[in-house]
């Protein structure tokens, strides 16, 4: 039967935990770590390229937005035009509102949503 | 200063930065080894590749990982995965009891005690000897231990307890005192 004396001295102890320990010996890397580099799955290559780099979205969304100031005011943008915007816009909201309220009208909403999420969910994670 | 592993793992995830990966698997190549060295009774080849496919699914999930536990001790458990998933398919093919059993305790020369010490060792339940592993040589808590083997607590503890006395008793030569 084992010994049930689990309260040694702990001077004792700590010789034996020394002596396990200094049998550890750390290995030398040997080409693992470029075995593992080697083994890893491709990176996933960007659909646009530009859009990696750090700048890349802001100059795209900048000139986006240029371009589309430029059109407008090319097309005979006024106050006044943006004046006859203004009940049109709170019509559409209304409508959406309605829409909302409707149940199967929502619960398509969430199911696209959460579709949109799940799909997009390892590019989010990278995001954060 | 070299940056903390959470710092390169932000650089895995964010830039896909593969040399804050390289650096990752450089820092803990040698406990993730030692480890399935332990846990392969010293197959160097299968531990290695075992070390290998858990070092390609911590990249994979990598996102998944929570900074409460130490990241050394997190790949420690997918390596403990690995190494039961190679176990329970070698299991269909051979008893894993006659799988080649000793070149755990390398042939270079060492001195008398170690050499006792790792005969000391192969005497114990597998149980006690990864226990003993794990804390002694890998340095884990005995909380970190339970996390990582799914055991109770008290379990962790007196694997140590009956591994240490019974190393006392087997090594009792080497020390009047005991």
């Amino acid at each position: 039967m084992e010994s049930a004396n689990l309260n040694l001295p702990p001077d004792n102890d700590a010789r034996l935990a020394a002596l396990l320990r200094s049998t550890h010996t750390d290995l030398p890397d040997d080409g693992f770590t470029a075995r593992v580099l080697a083994a890893l799955p491709p990176p996933t290559p960007s659909a646009v390229p530009f859009l990696e780099r750090p700048a890349g979205r802001p100059i795209v969304l900048s000139i986006a937005a240029l371009a589309g100031l430029a059109l407008a005011l090319w097309q005979g943008l006024s106050v006044e035009t943006l004046r006859t915007l203004v009940p049109a816009v709170q019509q559409t909201t209304a409508t959406a509102s309605v829409s909302v309220t409707d149940p199967a009208f929502s619960i398509a909403l969430f199911v696209t949503a959460a579709s949109v999420l799940y799909a997009m969910k390892p590019r989010f994670l990278r995001l954060l | 200063m070299n940056p903390a592993d959470a710092e390169l793992i932000r650089r895995t995830l964010h830039r896909d930065d593969r040399a804050a990966f390289g650096e990752l698997v450089l820092r803990h190549q040698s406990a993730v080894r030692n480890f399935l060295r332990h846990l392969t009774r010293g197959d160097t080849a299968l531990a290695d590749d075992l070390a290998q496919d858990t070092f390609v699914s911590a990249y994979r999930n990598l996102a998944h990982f929570q900074h409460t536990a130490a990241f050394s001790t997190w790949l420690l458990g997918i390596a403990h995965n690995h190494w039961r998933n190679a176990r329970r398919r070698q299991r269909d093919l051979e008893p894993i009891d006659s799988h080649h059993f000793d070149d755990s305790i390398p042939t270079v020369a060492r001195s008398d005690l170690q050499h006792d010490l790792a005969s000391a060792l192969q005497q114990l339940t597998s149980d006690e000897q990864l226990a003993i592993h794990l804390g002694f040589h890998q340095g884990l808590s005995h909380s970190e231990i339970a996390a990582l083997l799914a055991w109770p607590l008290g379990t962790v503890k007196t694997h140590l307890a009956r591994g240490k006395e019974k190393l006392r008793h087997l090594l009792a030569s080497w020390n009047p005192q005991t």
